[in-house]
This record gives C-alpha cells, sequence and structure tokens, in this order.
C-alpha cells in the first residue's frame, strides 16, 4: 500500500482537533498525520461553544470529565447581551425553544400575542436554561424527556489555552507527529500546481498528499499558486482591534457568556474555572489601545495583549490538495456562534468529504459550498446583531449611515418584525427558536401571531404562560450552583482522567 | 389586530388540490371568523393525480386526525414500501428505490460504502437486498413498523396508494362538516383592484359575485387565476424532462394485486406505472411526443395491462416545470396550477402538500408583507427544484441504447447542482443528507456504480465486512419471513374497520 501523507500546519486548537480527527478516521497504516508547529506561543483564550463540540467529541473519543478535568473549561446556558439594542437591554440568548407550544401554536405567537396585552415578564423567563444560568445553577439535561431538566440546552465555557494542550497530548498519543520549523517557502508542482512540499527555514522539505492550513497568516493557502482570494465584510472591520486579558477567580461563575456593549466596542467576558477571559473589541478609530488596556484594567484584567484582527473570510477554501481551516480559512467576532463552531464544522465535513487521495474536483467543490453556505449564515448573523445595536453606538450608526444591511439579513429582520416567521436557511447556524431568542431579546416583537390564537383569550394564554415560568423557577431552584455541581462531578471520579 | 386577519378564503377548484387545501384550512382555523368556500363545476373533470403517494401522505392524514383504518377503507387504499423501477438503467435491470435505509452506517461511514467494497472485492448482491422495505415489498409482506426503534423492523416507513377520487371525496365531506362551503359554479372573470392588482372579486358564469381576501388556485393545469388573470408565467423544464404526455387506464386486480409497491417499469420512449389498489389497478404511460405516437402509448399500455381495463384510456398533455411564483399578490397556486412533475417518484399528492402545509407556516394577513410571500415562494422552489432534478436523474442515469429516447436523455446536459451532486457520487459515492429520497439506492440501481468508495472504511477487514453484510441480509430475511402477506394485513384492517 502507497501510505499517503497529510501535513497540518497550524499549532492551535483547530489544527490539533483535524489532526485527532483524521488520525481516528483513517488507519496508520494507510495515512500518516504529521503537524507542523511554527510557534510554541499560545495567548490565553476562550470562546462559548454548544452541542458541535459534545458532536465531536463524541466522534474523537473525549469525555466531558476529562475536558473538565484538564482544562479549566465550565458550563454554559446561554449568552447574556447588555446594553446591544438599547442601554437597558438585558436578555439571556439560549438554544433552549423557550416555553412549549399551545394547541400546536409556537410559544413565540403565544408571547407575541401576550405582549400585546399586559405582559410583564422577558421572553427568557421561560427558557430553563436561561433562568437558571442568570441563577448560576446548572445541571445535565434529563434523558427522561417527560422532565423538566430534559429542557435544558448547554454548551462550554471553553479554555482554549488548555485544550489546545490537551488535544495535542491526545494527538501525539495517537500517533501524529509533530515537527518544529517554519515554513519559508512552498513548492508546487509545474504540472498541475498542487503542493508538492514544504521547505523550512532550517532546510527540511516536507512532502505531502494533502496539506491543511491552519495558520492564522494563511501559509499554504494564501501561495500565489492557488489563486485564492481573501473577502473582507465592512462590518466586520468596524471593531478592528482587540485587547484581551484575564481575571482571577476562584471557582466558576455564573454558566454564562456575558456580551456587553460600551461606548466604542463590546466586551465579551468567558467566565472559566478558575478565571475569567474578558476580550474587549474596539475600534481604533474612536479607542486607542491605552484607553482599552485602562477599562480592562479597571474591570480587573492583568496580562493583557492586543491582536489586529484582519476579518473576513477566503472565496474558496479546498484547492487543489489544500484545505484551509479555523484562522487560515476566516475570522469573525465570536458572537451567537463562535468561529471556532464553523471551524470543528469544517474539520467534519473534511473527514466525511476525504475519501480518498485522488482529489476528484467534486470533493472540493462540495467542501467549498457548504463551507460557504456557513460562512454566509455567519456573516448574517453577525451584521444583524451589529445593525440592531446602531442605535446605540456611535461607531456602528456612523457605519450604517454609509452601508445597507446585506438583502439576505434584511430578509430575516423584516420576516420576523412582520410576521414573526423564520427564513431558516438549511445550512443555518442557528436553529428558529435561537433566532426567536435573538430577535425577541433585541426588542424585535413581531407584529401579529398566529391566527388560531385569536380564538384563545389572553387570559388563558397568560395562565398557560404562567405555569411554565413558575414551573422553570421552581426547577431552576432545585438546581445546584454551577461550582457545586462541577465539584460533584470530580468528587464522583475521584478526580481522575477516565481514559475509557 | 384581528382587523387585520384574513376572513374571507376562496378556492377555486375542487379535486384532491381543492380538497385537500378545504380540509386543512378548516381544521386550522376552526372555530376562527373566517369563511372558506370552495368553487367547483361537476362539469369540469379532475385530473384525479397522483394514486400512489410517499410516506409524508401520512403527516396530513394525522394533522386532520383522520383514523388511518377508516381512510384505508373509504378510499381503498393499499400499502406502500417502495418504487419498483424495471429497464430503467438498462433493459432487464431491476431495482427498488424503499421507504427505508439501506443497512446501518457504521461509525459515520454510509452503508453503501461497505456494500461497494464488496462488490469491488466481488460480489454481486444487489443492493435491495440490504433494505427491509425492498425485500419486504419484493416478497408482498407488510406491517406497520415497529415503534421500539431498537429493531430492525422499526427501520422503514410506509405509503399509501388509494382512490384519489375517494380520496377528495372523503376530504370534501371532513371540510364541509367543518364549515367549508361549497359552491358550484364556473368561473367567468376577477375583479382586480386598479391599485395593487389583487384579485378582490371572481365572477361565476351565474353573475354571482364571489368577493375574497385570499384566492387559492386549485384550478390544475389551467391555473385560472395564477396564469389567466395575473399573468405568473411558466418555467418550462421540458429541456430535461421531455416526456409531455400520459395515458391513464385502470384495470381488474390481478395476480399481483396489493403487492406493497408501486411498479414503474421504462418502455422505449416513457415509462409505464402499475399501482395496486383494493378494487382494481391504476396504470399508465407517460411518454415524449417525440419519439411515439399517441396510438403506439396506447398499444403499449393496453397490452401490459394485468387485467381487463375497466374504462376507455384517458389522455393528457402536460410540460413539467413551475410557475414562476407560486404566491402573487393575494393568490397562492397549490397542486397542478403550481406546477407538475410527472408522478415517477409519486410526488404529486407530496407536491400538494407541502404547498398546504407552507401556506399554513406563512399564512399572511391582509398587508402581505412581501417578505413573507417571497419567503413562501422560496421554499416552494427549493422543494420542486429538489424533486425536478431528482426525477432528472432517472433518466440521465441509464445506460440504454435500445432507443433514441433513453441516448437523447443519457446525453443531454442537467441542470449544475444536479450535475454536480451525480459527478460527486460517480467519484466516490457521496450522498449529501439533505437530498431527495434514498439517493444511493436510486443512483446504484440506476448503474451509476461510484469509482472509489470511502477509503476510511478499509481500516476494517475485508473479512469483517462481509460478515457484517452477511448478517444484515440474514436479519432482513427473518424479519420479512415474520411480516404477513400484504394482502391479508388490509383484509384484517377492513374486517377491523367493518365489525367496529
Amino acid at each position: 500500500v502507497n501510505r499517503k501523507k497529510i501535513a497540518i500546519l497550524g499549532n492551535d486548537s483547530v489544527a490539533w482537533a483535524t489532526a485527532i480527527m483524521l488520525r481516528s478516521q483513517w488507519s496508520p497504516d494507510v495515512v500518516e498525520v504529521i503537524l507542523i508547529t511554527e510557534t510554541s506561543e499560545h495567548k490565553d483564550s476562550a470562546t462559548s461553544i454548544g452541542k458541535k463540540l459534545r458532536n465531536f467529541h463524541d466522534v474523537i473519543g473525549i469525555q466531558e470529565q476529562n475536558l473538565l478535568l484538564q482544562t479549566s473549561s465550565s458550563f454554559q446556558l446561554g449568552i447574556l447581551y447588555q446594553g446591544w439594542a438599547s442601554p437597558q437591554q438585558h436578555y439571556v440568548f439560549s438554544s433552549e425553544p423557550a416555553g412549549l407550544a399551545f394547541e400546536g401554536n409556537e410559544f413565540q405567537s403565544v408571547y407575541t400575542k401576550l405582549t400585546q396585552g399586559n405582559q410583564p415578564y422577558a421572553y427568557d423567563n421561560y427558557s430553563l436554561s436561561a433562568v437558571a444560568a442568570k441563577m448560576n445553577r446548572f445541571a445535565h439535561p434529563a434523558d427522561d424527556p417527560q422532565s423538566i431538566y430534559a429542557r435544558l440546552h448547554y454548551g462550554i465555557n471553553l479554555d482554549l489555552t488548555a485544550y489546545c494542550l490537551m488535544l495535542k497530548n491526545i494527538a501525539l498519543n495517537a500517533g501524529v507527529s509533530e515537527i518544529v520549523g517554519v515554513v519559508d517557502a512552498v513548492n508546487c508542482s509545474t504540472e498541475n500546481g498542487y503542493i508538492s512540499s514544504l521547505r523550512l527555514t532550517k532546510g527540511d522539505i516536507i512532502g505531502a498528499d494533502l496539506f491543511i492550513d491552519c495558520s492564522e497568516e494563511r501559509t499554504l493557502i494564501g501561495n500565489s499558486a492557488l489563486n485564492v482570494s481573501f473577502i473582507s465584510e465592512p462590518i466586520d472591520a468596524v471593531f478592528d482591534r482587540c485587547a484581551i486579558g484575564s481575571i482571577a477567580s476562584n471557582h466558576a461563575q455564573e454558566p454564562l457568556t456575558w456580551l456587553s456593549t460600551v461606548e466604542s466596542g463590546y466586551i465579551k467576558k468567558i467566565p472559566l474555572h478558575n478565571r475569567d477571559i474578558i476580550a474587549y473589541h474596539y475600534s481604533t478609530h474612536a479607542t486607542s489601545d491605552k484607553q482599552a488596556q485602562d477599562l480592562l484594567h479597571r474591570l480587573g484584567a492583568s496580562e493583557i495583549y492586543f491582536a489586529t484582527k484582519k476579518y473576513g473570510h477566503l472565496d474558496k477554501y479546498w484547492v487543489k490538495n489544500c484545505v484551509s481551516l479555523g484562522a487560515a480559512a476566516a475570522c469573525f467576532h465570536d458572537l451567537s456562534v463562535s468561529p471556532f463552531q464553523l471551524a470543528l464544522n469544517s474539520i467534519v465535513l473534511l473527514s466525511d468529504l476525504l475519501v480518498s487521495f485522488d482529489f476528484f474536483d467534486s470533493i472540493g467543490a462540495e467542501f467549498n459550498r457548504k463551507v460557504t453556505q456557513e460562512v454566509a449564515c455567519l456573516n448574517i448573523i453577525n451584521e444583524l446583531h451589529f445593525y440592531l445595536a446602531k442605535n446605540n453606538s456611535e461607531v456602528l450608526s456612523q457605519h450604517y449611515k454609509n452601508h445597507f444591511l446585506s438583502a439576505e439579513a434584511e430578509h430575516k429582520l423584516k420576516l420576523f418584525e412582520s410576521m414573526g416567521r423564520h427564513s431558516v436557511l438549511a445550512e443555518d447556524l442557528l436553529t428558529s427558536p435561537e433566532w426567536a431568542s435573538f430577535f425577541i431579546g433585541n426588542g424585535i416583537v413581531p407584529r401579529t401571531y398566529a391566527q388560531p390564537l385569536d380564538a384563545i383569550t389572553h387570559g388563558m394564554l397568560f395562565e398557560f404562560s404562567e405555569k411554565i415560568r413558575l414551573a422553570i423557577v421552581a426547577a431552576a431552584k432545585k438546581m445546584p450552583t454551577q461550582a457545586q455541581y462541577i465539584r460533584n462531578l470530580h468528587a464522583k471520579n475521584n478526580g481522575q482522567i477516565n481514559n475509557g | 389586530m384581528k382587523t387585520e386577519r384574513i376572513q374571507k378564503i376562496i378556492i377555486v377548484g375542487g379535486g384532491t388540490a381543492g380538497w385537500m387545501t378545504a380540509a386543512a384550512l378548516s381544521k386550522q382555523f376552526l372555530g376562527l371568523p373566517i369563511t372558506i368556500t370552495l368553487i367547483e363545476s361537476e362539469a369540469i373533470g379532475t385530473v384525479g393525480v397522483g394514486e400512489s403517494t410517499i410516506p409524508h401522505i401520512r403527516f396530513f392524514n394525522q394533522f386532520l386526525g383522520i383514523d388511518e383504518n377508516k381512510f384505508i377503507a373509504e378510499t381503498k387504499a393499499t400499502f406502500k414500501l417502495g418504487i419498483a423501477f424495471k429497464d430503467w438503467g438498462s433493459l432487464g435491470s431491476h431495482y427498488i428505490h424503499p421507504f427505508g435505509p439501506l443497512g446501518h452506517d457504521i461509525n459515520g461511514a454510509d452503508f453503501h460504502h461497505f456494500w461497494l467494497r464488496q462488490k469491488m472485492a466481488g460480489a454481486n448482491q444487489p443492493i435491495d437486498h440490504y433494505s427491509l422495505a425492498a425485500t419486504a415489498a419484493l416478497a408482498g409482506k407488510f406491517q406497520h413498523p415497529s415503534e421500539n426503534t431498537e429493531l430492525l423492523a422499526s427501520q422503514y416507513s410506509y405509503a399509501f396508494h388509494f382512490d384519489a377520487a375517494l380520496y377528495a371525496q372523503y376530504l370534501r365531506t371532513y371540510a364541509e362538516t367543518k364549515g367549508v362551503i361549497r359552491k358550484e359554479g364556473k368561473i367567468s372573470s376577477a375583479q382586480l383592484n386598479a391599485d395593487s392588482g389583487f384579485i378582490e372579486a371572481i365572477r361565476l358564469d351565474s353573475g354571482e359575485l364571489m368577493p375574497g381576501e385570499l384566492f387559492i388556485d386549485c384550478t390544475g393545469f389551467r391555473g385560472l387565476l395564477i396564469d389567466r388573470i395575473l399573468g405568473v408565467a411558466f418555467d418550462d423544464w421540458s429541456t430535461w424532462l421531455a416526456c409531455d404526455r400520459a395515458i391513464a387506464v385502470p384495470c381488474e386486480k390481478d395476480a399481483e394485486s396489493l403487492k406493497p409497491f408501486t411498479l414503474s417499469i421504462a418502455h422505449k420512449a416513457g415509462w409505464r406505472w402499475r399501482i395496486p389498489l383494493q378494487h382494481r389497478t391504476g396504470n399508465g404511460h407517460v411518454y415524449c411526443s417525440d419519439y411515439m405516437s399517441d396510438d403506439e402509448a396506447t398499444s403499449i399500455l393496453l397490452n401490459n395491462l394485468g387485467g381487463a381495463p375497466l374504462a376507455e384510456p384517458k389522455m393528457f398533455s402536460f410540460t413539467a416545470g413551475q410557475r414562476k411564483q407560486n404566491w402573487t399578490k393575494n393568490c397562492v397556486a397549490i397542486g397542478l396550477a403550481s406546477g407538475f412533475l410527472e408522478p415517477l417518484e409519486s410526488t404529486s399528492i407530496y407536491l400538494i402538500q407541502v404547498g398546504i402545509q407552507k401556506l399554513l407556516d406563512f399564512f399572511p394577513d391582509k398587508h402581505f408583507a412581501k417578505e413573507n410571500t417571497a419567503e413562501f415562494n422560496r421554499h416552494l422552489d427549493a422543494e420542486y427544484i429538489s424533486i425536478r432534478d431528482f426525477i432528472i436523474m432517472h433518466y440521465k442515469e441509464n445506460n440504454r441504447t435500445d432507443s433514441d429516447f433513453w441516448i437523447r436523455c443519457n446525453r443531454m446536459a442537467v441542470p449544475d447542482g444536479l450535475a454536480q451532486r451525480q459527478k460527486h457520487f460517480g467519484d466516490c459515492g457521496f450522498v449529501d443528507d439533505t437530498q431527495y429520497g434514498v439517493y444511493a439506492a436510486v443512483c446504484l440501481g440506476q448503474g451509476l456504480i461510484p469509482k472509489s468508495y470511502d477509503q476510511k472504511i478499509s481500516r476494517y477487514p475485508i473479512a469483517t465486512v462481509e460478515r457484517y453484510l452477511e448478517n444484515i441480509r440474514a436479519e432482513i430475511k427473518t424479519s420479512v419471513e415474520a411480516m404477513p402477506l400484504a394482502a391479508n394485513y388490509i383484509h384484517d384492517i377492513l374486517g377491523r374497520v367493518r365489525s367496529s
């Protein structure tokens, strides 16, 4: 058998996750996987990610308890948005479908009718995940679908710094080889333009059949022989710089991710078990690094570093025998959907599509089609976040004086505003209940509700919704705090890593 | 709010589409101040589309609250586990498109890759042998799928063959009981709003003016409202779907009666269907008039009946295609008024059902928000195109050289999306989960054998793969042997209905 070789360039979680995925799918007799790490530096960082991470871990065999033990990751039941659509705005975005359907009518529609009367409660009061998160409670979803706890939808506030090391250990133990070195030349075949090898500064030549670029510099995919363009989205460039620091803590805070607007940008706080990672995204036209640093210091952050992000994405992600993933493929603001989730989706897709090393054009075309769709969806989500915050931010307000909302984002917004309906595409990254949580949280309540609800009195619907709300509050109160829950989990496993 | 609600709905045209729509709307808006009027004329016959269905019809009946056994008795229905295709890929070939999966997937690899691997190692078991639905259909067996999802006997679905005229009659009774008003009459003209072009009323040939707020065109091929009055153009797809005529004739039951599948036999310029009902067999011949005369087509049909004809052959002319907008202004086209695709995959009633379901999902108010209309049209377009491409694929993927018609089909250029999907399947057996039907079963059945299977499964030794496939065949054989004959199963159901 002619053993094939896959060379991955990068040293972040995406690179190592890709290596593990491919190593787990291909027999070592058939495929060798190597990873070229150009730098050993790991800046402290975190992200929050939902079910996709668990699905990915199921495939590659990572157990959640090990993730919690080996990293400072914590649980997350929602994202708390503060001050986006208005200074008073405060809502928890949850993946849990709010409330319950009433005689076949979605709860969102019930809520819309209630808002036309006297509805004192915010939409997130009907999500157990959101209510529990605000009360700093956590539990895993119940297996019994009849239990109220089966409603819970959770994600992970992921300690990317430690997670990367964890993945690296797994990958190396699984037989992935690491080569430390900096690429200084990309050699392409004169016949077909495929990448044939990489030359490292120390002189080594690394040949491979498939090259995967996870480098932030797009070292491989940016090679002129591959003819790939980078596309910048105007809205992404508004907040062009980021200051990141950490705040030490003794235990996990509320199982939430925090996203708050400040005058010339927004702050994302991800509470981990031993520290909070705090990132301030701002416009260099309105805020200096010194001002950003002062703000983070006031919030208690230390070890601050700065990053200038080049937001945007490639026009193709798989060209010839080179695939771009993670930072090499796209760079996005981390708002409702983590860019890491997009990277995981791409890793799974790559694994599905890589059925041989014949590199049929159809495979690359399918990969590009799907990633392009997901990138477009993520763009729409982020665009709407910023658009709905424009009246509350001078920087965004200025931007939207010169730019329009994209047609697809405007369609989604107007469809919800007018009729409370969702335009959910096949590849959408948010579900209909998540879109409802997003729009209503941003103060967009539809003009109308489902017509069959005309037959139901406001009083009946209020009573129905109150039963749900009160049951949720009662259920949340019975849940342990996140810190207790994690302590219990560790105690149950005696703090031992389960290699099962 | 309530003044913005639609309160007068006019459905023009009875038949399957008209009465399915009337039944669904009457169920959805029961108890609300909405008047639903259906106008039809005894003098205008119905096409009586689609005696053969796909499993989704059960969801429609469940939505209406129709008892399945009673439905079977009233509409002379039989069960259906798939569609058998004979002579399609090549003369003498035979396969089933089953209502259920092929084998079981392993660790994310689709089953058909295991089958391909074995085939490439020299085995020659038809793919049908790994489908419980296909095996049971060919054996004439049927029982309801098990509710225990752990069992193989739960891994299939089912649909019905039924008498479309009886179904329409059944739904008429249902709808009228729920308040739908039936009006006998023909449409002579319409009154449009001078500013908006919306339909304000339609005039009957009796001179009576019927005002409405929402008009639903179920007038079949004529498209009385959507085409003749509102002038929405038709997108002609006959470049790819060249068949333009059909002849239908019922005949007496034969020995093959009550076998739970629809039979589609390819002929030299089209194909012939056979649909077993309780009381008769439905037969038809779909053909391309460029390659076959009406007389020859009629002769082929009549010479191949399994029993004596019960009526004179009935001929239809059609053009495959779809309205450029299925909903325009305040008029929605459902059924043949919205488009026509030959019933090769039994999708005629399904497309009616999708139109109704989407109308309920995007039911308007008097504002007729354009985003809402656009979203409805987008969903319908996606359904039509998905099914269109699936049907085109049956024609394109043929290896017949016995007639000019089939040679032309094989050589035709197909829509880009389909071409890419077919190339991808042909290269490496890739199937996108969002594709219509059991895609691999049809591709393989038509003779499109991928060049390569997913090489990742080479980590399983060939002996393991063979054992795995053999176990599935054995498991299916055992399950099918334990199933009753479909004829007996229906007989028992009818007995229970009579005694109740």
